[in-house]
């Protein structure tokens, strides 16, 4: 059991020094897109002409290099798809869950209504 | 017994309605990248038009036109064509998920992406709704049974 105890408290040890290294080296680089020059009367008005050369972080790729990475026509389309691929993909395997599951609970019932046709036939 | 038996102005609303509803999902689900929609809303769309046949034919007919069995297993299949898809970046150089250009300008992989995520979603739902039915009718099995094959206006 103290063995047993000794690792699980170096391990988290090692885990908790891991993530304070991680958080003062992330405190250090510099911040990503979160709005702060963005004239948004000025884009709801003319979304046209709005100027987007000097936005920054992911907003500025996706808005001004689409066409180039991706090849898409639609920014939605290629967010969805291509920037969020992954999303997508787990998004499907929790609807195989979800159907999976509710199989298990209902095909019980249905195992029965089978039986009493055979019944019912004989 | 009058009320078991279905109308014969709701059997043929069905009947009418039930390719409209199927050829408008699919129709969302082929323009998603272009319109609003795509294979999630598109896929509930055609799954949707299986309510339809319950409506006019009892789920009796339910069991016997859909296969739950080769549904549940072309979900299965389709989640592994948008993975392969997915894949044929890598291949060239880009990135997971990436769109590879098929014929020049003409066909995005992503396109592919889209019609597997519709044909995913039109599988498992049309698969849960057969469930549910089935359940639902759990107690008038054999009252259907028997007015399917007593019916003779079918």
């Amino acid at each position: 059991m103290s063995v047993k105890k000794i690792v699980l408290a170096l391990s988290l040890a090692v885990i908790a020094a891991c993530g304070c290294f991680a958080a003062w080296d992330m405190s250090e680089s510099p911040s990503t897109y979160n709005g702060e020059g963005t004239d948004v009367v000025a884009l709801y008005e003319n979304p046209a002409e709005y100027d987007n050369t000097n936005a920054d972080g992911a907003a500025a790729i996706i808005v001004n290099e689409n066409l180039d990475k991706t090849a898409a026509e639609n920014v939605v389309f290629s967010v969805v798809f291509n920037f969020r691929g992954y999303d997508t993909l787990g998004e499907s395997f929790i609807l195989i869950a979800a159907i999976a599951g509710s199989l298990v609970i209902l095909r019980k019932p249905k195992q029965e209504t089978k039986e009493s046709d055979k019944e019912a036939a004989a | 017994m009058k009320l078991k038996k279905k109308n014969v102005i709701v059997r043929c609303a069905a009947d009418l309605f039930l390719p409209l509803a199927a050829v408008f999902g699919c129709y969302v689900v082929f323009h998603g990248n272009t319109s609003p929609g795509g294979g999630f809303q598109g896929g509930v769309l055609v799954a949707s038009a299986i309510l339809l046949v319950y409506l006019g034919h009892g789920a009796g007919q339910v069991k016997g036109s859909f296969s739950e069995k080769l549904l549940h297993s072309s979900e299965t299949i389709a989640e592994i064509m948008y993975v392969l898809i997915a894949l044929l970046g890598v291949f060239t150089g880009l990135n997971f998920c990436f769109n590879f250009v098929l014929f020049g300008k003409q066909l995005e992989t992503s396109v592919l992406m889209n019609d597997a995520v519709g044909y995913h979603v039109m599988a498992g739902i049309t698969c849960l709704l057969i469930m549910m039915l089935s359940t639902l009718d759990r107690g008038e099995g054999k009252e259907e049974n028997q007015r399917e094959e007593g019916d003779p206006e079918c």
